[in-house]
């Protein structure tokens, strides 16, 4: 036989012998090796799915920072209700590219969007984060004192960690049409009110991506010129659209855009690697079997599915018995269902 | 506790309160070398019932050797659902796995120096006859299925609950086939093992003999996520002839995948086929469902349905104000 260049290929890259001839809880070497280690500081912002891979590292031992932490009389049982444990710093979900790079902005003093406080039932919201107090504040200037602090924490974890995993949720967002501020969700969903002459609705293709998870990561080198990024996309579908698609298509697109640029990113940048959380989870060979019920939410053994790829990666010592958690993930978008009904 | 020797060991199971942990190795044979081969059964428990007595067999599955000790008895996952009943739990280890330190699994197929099959069916009909049990039920999950389906064959009229079988011993996977083949007859096999290299003295396949008819109840549990289900479990439900004597369930459980099974769930199962009113497959599936949802426990409330709302305006003002003393600081 003449020579080609599959000939010596390695067994992954050959679907037969990567895929069909063996159990998918056999498959190995799905991620690359990442230059990683339980030893850096990592932060954990992004979508839902970014607080499994938050609570797994710091359970394995690794330097999860966090930078807000819950004030002592706060009860443990209320703390990740008031948005305390749940990521890095007390952000709430970032979905959004946009929404992580206007943060950075805001928190390194470049920017200030106008419309940072939302109300609902007399009480007062940060816009930027609404579901971080459950029941709001009693003025905007304890929302705004807050904020301040929470910018300040932001821009400490951007100059004090060492590996930032993003994982990339949404390409659907709403923003104020005044100065294209992001919101997390849209207004009047947990609380504020929406206007159709302020508000409108934006589906960011991948040039908007690439340009701004490129310009986070320049603003991120300029404060910390060691930091590496990590990028993984949610499997966790859209739950709602606000675009003409079906909502299946609508998903299809958001994470095929949100693939697309990580893949890029990490094929351009020497110091941004992906890790293939969507793929281990959403792939076909797995059959769904990820998938709660609702064919949503991703299950427990799902998550630690990818966390078992996600420390081999990483070449962590291996687990001890019993690392499992009765997750109740907070998930700001989950408040469209209820708010559509 | 001692071993028992076989007699005192039926003795026990005839008592009214039969001494629990009660062993008995009873000899088979022993080897060229001088090496004996035992049919190790052991007494986890009897219930505490007054009902009916049943007589519930176990049979183990694939054993790391390196995390345990042989003979290896298991059943204590079912134990619990069985308390409340009068149920002998016999659990019977694989004599095959004296041969050699490394063998994981026989099937309790036999080997050259032992028929198994035979020895633990006479050992089952005289444990019947000594404790008085008016039902038997055999139960085993992976290989463990092999010897519970086969022996049920032989008691017309008892259960047989097996949860993921691995009932077809050659398309097993080729490294434990391989090595059951040379521990326990000797066979070298170099490349694909097929079913004509399998001794004639033992059953490769289970369902070659339900093809033929069965007259008893089986109840096959089988994780729709097993990587073995076309091969084992669906090939065995597809060619058992008599449907109506067998229930078949498959379920997805999002906390175990694979060729697992939960373990409450099949002791369930267990207790039914002990317990029901009768052994019709119906009887058995709707007493399941009653002690399924007896042990289901309510689910907790989440912090959030607990919280008042006053409660979380007092938190949320003394977050605020946490916030504004940092500010007043800086």
């Amino acid at each position: 036989m003449s020579d080609n260049p599959y000939r010596n290929a390695p067994p992954r890259a050959m679907w037969r012998k990567a895929i069909s001839e063996r159990s998918y809880f056999d498959i190995e070497e799905i991620s690359r090796p990442l230059p990683l280690g339980l030893s850096d500081r990592f932060a954990t912002p992004g979508s839902c799915f970014a607080q499994h891979i938050g609570r797994h590292l710091a359970a394995r031992g690794a330097t999860y920072l966090d930078m807000e932490p819950a004030p002592g009389f706060l009860p443990e049982a209320d703390r990740q209700r008031f948005g305390y444990g749940v990521y890095s710093a007390r952000y709430g979900n970032i979905y959004t590219t946009r929404q992580l790079l206007q943060l950075a902005r805001e928190a390194l003093g470049e920017w200030t969007p106008r419309e940072r406080v939302w109300t609902k039932a007399g009480r007062f919201y940060d816009a930027k984060r609404p579901s971080v107090d459950p029941v709001g504040l009693a003025s905007e200037e304890e929302a705004l004192a807050l904020r301040q602090g929470h910018l300040a924490a932001f821009a400490r974890l951007l100059s004090e960690l060492d590996v930032f995993v993003f994982t990339l949720g949404l390409t659907e967002a709403w923003r104020s049409r005044e100065d294209g501020s992001v919101f997390p969700v849209a207004p009047g969903v947990l609380c504020g009110e929406y206007r159709p002459e302020a508000h409108e609705f934006v589906n960011f293709d991948m040039f908007a991506v690439h340009e701004d998870l490129t310009a986070f990561h320049a603003l991120l080198k300029s404060v910390n010129p060691d930091a590496r990024m990590l990028l993984t996309v949610s499997p966790v579908p859209l739950i709602a659209t606000a675009s003409p698609e079906h909502v299946l298509v609508a998903t299809t697109y958001s994470k095929s855009v949100l693939r697309a640029v990580a893949g890029a990113l990490a094929g351009r940048l020497p110091d941004c690697h992906y890790f293939p959380s969507f793929e281990i989870i959403s792939s076909h060979p797995g059959r769904g079997m990820f998938f709660d019920p609702d064919l949503r939410t991703v299950n427990d053994r799902g998550v630690a599915f990818v966390m078992e790829h996600f420390f081999r990666a990483i070449d962590a010592p291996a687990a001890g018995p019993g690392l499992a958690f009765e997750d109740d993930v907070i998930c700001d978008e989950e408040h469209i269902e209820t708010a559509a009904s | 506790m001692a071993l028992l020797d076989l007699a005192d060991f039926l003795q026990n199971l005839a008592a009214p309160a039969p001494r629990v942990g009660a062993e008995c190795h009873i000899p088979l044979a022993v080897t060229p070398d001088g090496k004996p081969v035992s049919l190790p059964v052991k007494l986890l428990q009897h219930g505490r019932g007054t009902g009916a007595r049943a007589l519930v067999v176990l049979f183990h599955g694939s054993i790391n050797r390196e995390k345990r000790r042989f003979p290896f008895y298991e059943g204590t996952y079912a134990l619990p659902a069985l308390a409340d009943a009068d149920a002998l739990c016999l659990s019977i280890a694989d004599p095959s796995l004296w041969l050699s330190p490394d063998l994981t699994t026989g099937w309790y197929a036999s080997s050259r120096y032992a028929n198994v099959p035979d020895a633990i069916t006479e050992l089952i009909a005289a444990a019947m006859q000594a404790s008085g049990a008016q039902r038997l039920v055999f139960a085993g999950r992976s290989t463990g299925a092999h010897p519970a389906l086969l022996q049920a064959l032989r008691f017309d009229g008892c259960v047989c609950v097996v949860c993921n079988p691995i009932s077809h011993i050659s398309v097993y996977s080729p490294h434990a086939v391989k090595r059951f083949l040379s521990v326990c007859w000797g066979l070298e096999i170099e490349g694909k093992v097929e079913a004509k290299a399998m001794p004639s003295a033992i059953v490769d396949d289970c369902s070659d003999l339900y093809h033929k008819g069965h007259a008893h109840t089986l109840v096959l549990l089988q994780n729709t996520t097993d990587h073995h289900l076309k091969r084992q479990g669906l090939r065995l439900a597809i060619r058992v002839r008599d449907g109506a004597r067998m229930l078949l369930v498959t379920r997805f459980f999002p906390d175990s995948l694979g060729h697992t099974y939960p373990s409450a769930e099949q002791a369930t199962w267990i207790a039914a086929a002990a317990t029901a009113p009768g052994v019709d497959r119906v009887e058995i599936g709707e007493l399941q469902a009653r002690l399924a949802d007896d042990a289901a426990a309510p689910p907790a409330p989440r912090p959030a349905d607990k919280a008042a709302p006053e409660r979380d305006l007092e938190l949320a003002a003394r977050i605020a104000a946490m916030a504004a003393s940092a500010t007043a600081r800086e």
